[in-house]
């Protein structure tokens, strides 16, 4: 019996002897260098919405996309929290930042306010050409401002950035994703200003 | 000439003479049993045609006496009152009934008394009457003369009656059923033609083998009528279950009424706080079952990786 017990436990932890490769944790952090002034906050309150995406986003895995069919996950990289949530956030702070609206909050938040923003995430991920020879990274992201109260919504627009990556592997990767996210997000924090007034 | 006559020998032959001749007088008018008669009135309400004086009395066919007079009742004019002598054995009783009867083709007649019932008592003489009296019944003829005369006032009534329903206003009103009658006694005779006729009879066929099937499916109905019992006494037991939950919800809603009401249960302030911790919960249950989802589909694309990492790592652009 004990040898039996002695088998099982080899080949049950033989799994932990499998060295894999280290794992390089990426965030995203978009850093904005136009320096915008605050506008004047229009009298609603808002809540950023859980995003809609695919399920792909809804990991810590980094993809990446090889020719027009082809979609592959890095083994040494992978995000430091779901794109997803991440990109939630970093709009709640953002909009925060820039006090387009009176207040604004996290799905996370028992607040009530009286507009809704949906985002849908149309795109975001690194893509490689057939022959490994170049990279970009695609940001698609689509805002609908809703009255919360009615059900409505008031606008909805698309905004889409595509930026060529610096280095072929996931680290230019990551680097695009973040200055295309940039680019969206600020084009869409001018809508948003356009359309609170 | 002997002259010597012997007056004493005639005198006593003639004696002897007068006393047979008054023994045979005697002998003639001696009363014989048929005067041991009792008398008893009749007062019939109809004609006495045909009945005479001394015309037989007869009970159950057998003479027993004789009428003894005749004449119209001074008390009322409409009655015959006839007095008869019947035989004092004869057991006239108080339902005894007299009636007149033709003897034949004669044109006489005679009284019949019926016989009454064996147990009733004998007539007697009612006080203010001399003699008893007999009851009468309608002659033949009495009936037939009614009957008669009653068919006579129908059949007036009746030819009253006709005359009236064969009016001018009737006799157009005949006309037209009768018109109306012909026409569609003529479209029934254009229906009923030999297809039509077969049609029926096919139909009164089916209709038989229907009624047959409806006989034997009659045991099946009757199982199934007393199922359908049995199912209506477990559905009033359900209802009757139904109904002490719906008593016991009723009394819960109206408790949660009350306390809404009273403002210990609010429902707006409890969800305010639950309902986003709840869509948070889910949201994050929602990344949990993605990320399982990634690992069952990492394991049912290398279930040996569980143990022994088999499966060959694709290593991405610029990973070593």
């Amino acid at each position: 019996m004990r040898y039996i017990l002695g088998w099982i436990s080899v080949i049950v932890l033989a799994g932990c002897s499998v060295s894999t490769p280290a794992v390089s944790e990426y965030r995203l952090a978009p850093t904005s260098e136009v320096k915008q002034e605050k506008a004047l906050a229009c009298e609603h309150s808002l809540k950023v919405q859980n995003l809609l995406s695919s399920a792909a986003l809804m990991t810590q895995r980094l993809y990446y996309g090889v020719g027009q069919y082809k979609q592959f996950a890095y083994t040494q990289a992978a995000w430091s929290d779901t794109p997803q949530k991440k990109i939630g956030d970093l709009y709640v702070a953002l909009l925060r930042e820039r006090e387009i609206f009176q207040s604004v909050h996290s799905y996370r938040s028992n607040v009530l306010t009286d507009r809704t923003l949906e985002i849908v995430v149309d795109d975001f991920m690194q893509y490689y050409d057939e022959d490994y020879k170049n990279s970009h990274a695609k940001v698609g992201l689509t805002l609908t401002l809703i009255d919360t109260a009615a059900k409505k919504p008031l606008a909805t627009k698309s905004f889409k950035a595509r930026k060529q990556a610096p280095s072929l592997d996931a680290q230019g990767g990551v680097d695009a994703l973040n200055e295309a996210l940039q680019e969206v997000m600020e084009a869409s924090a001018l809508w948003l200003e356009g359309e609170c007034k | 000439m002997n002259n010597k006559v012997n007056y004493t020998l005639i005198g006593i032959i003639t004696l002897v003479g007068i006393v047979l001749l008054m023994g045979f007088g005697y002998w003639l008018l001696k009363p014989t049993n048929e005067a041991d008669t009792k008398r008893y009135i009749i007062y019939f309400n109809e004609s006495v045609l045909g009945l005479n004086i001394d015309a037989p009395v007869k009970y159950r066919g057998i003479a027993v006496g004789k009428v003894a007079a005749m004449k119209i009742d001074p008390k009322n004019s409409e009655q015959v009152e006839v007095a008869i002598d019947i035989l004092s054995s004869t057991p006239i009783k108080t339902t005894t009934l007299a009636r007149l009867t033709a003897q034949g083709i004669t044109g006489l007649t005679y009284i019949n008394l019926s016989m009454g019932e064996n147990d009733s008592p004998l007539l007697e003489t009612q006080k203010g009457e001399k003699y008893p009296v007999i009851k009468t019944e309608p002659s033949f003829f009495e009936n037939v003369e009614k009957s008669l005369s009653d068919v006579s006032m129908q059949l007036s009534s009746t030819l009253a009656r006709t005359e009236s329903l064969l009016g001018a206003e009737n006799q157009q009103e005949f006309s037209r059923i009768l018109r109306s009658t012909a026409n569609i006694l003529e479209k029934v005779d254009r229906t009923l033609d030999e297809k039509s006729i077969t049609h029926i009879q096919n139909t009164l066929a089916q209709l038989d083998a229907t009624s047959k099937k409806l006989d034997a499916m009659l045991p099946q109905i009757e199982v199934f009528v007393a199922k359908g019992i049995e199912w209506e006494a477990n559905t009033s037991a359900s209802l009757g279950s139904i109904m002490q939950s719906y008593l016991g919800i009723r009394a819960t809603m109206d408790e949660i009424k009350r306390a809404v009401e009273s403002g210990e249960f609010n429902i707006k302030e409890i969800t305010g706080e639950v309902v986003p911790t709840l869509n948070t919960t889910l949201v994050e249950l929602q990344n949990f079952m993605v990320q399982m989802g990634s690992v069952l589909e990492q394991h049912q694309r290398s279930p040996s990786d569980l143990l022994f990492r088999q499966e060959e790592i694709k290593k991405g652009p610029g990973e070593e």
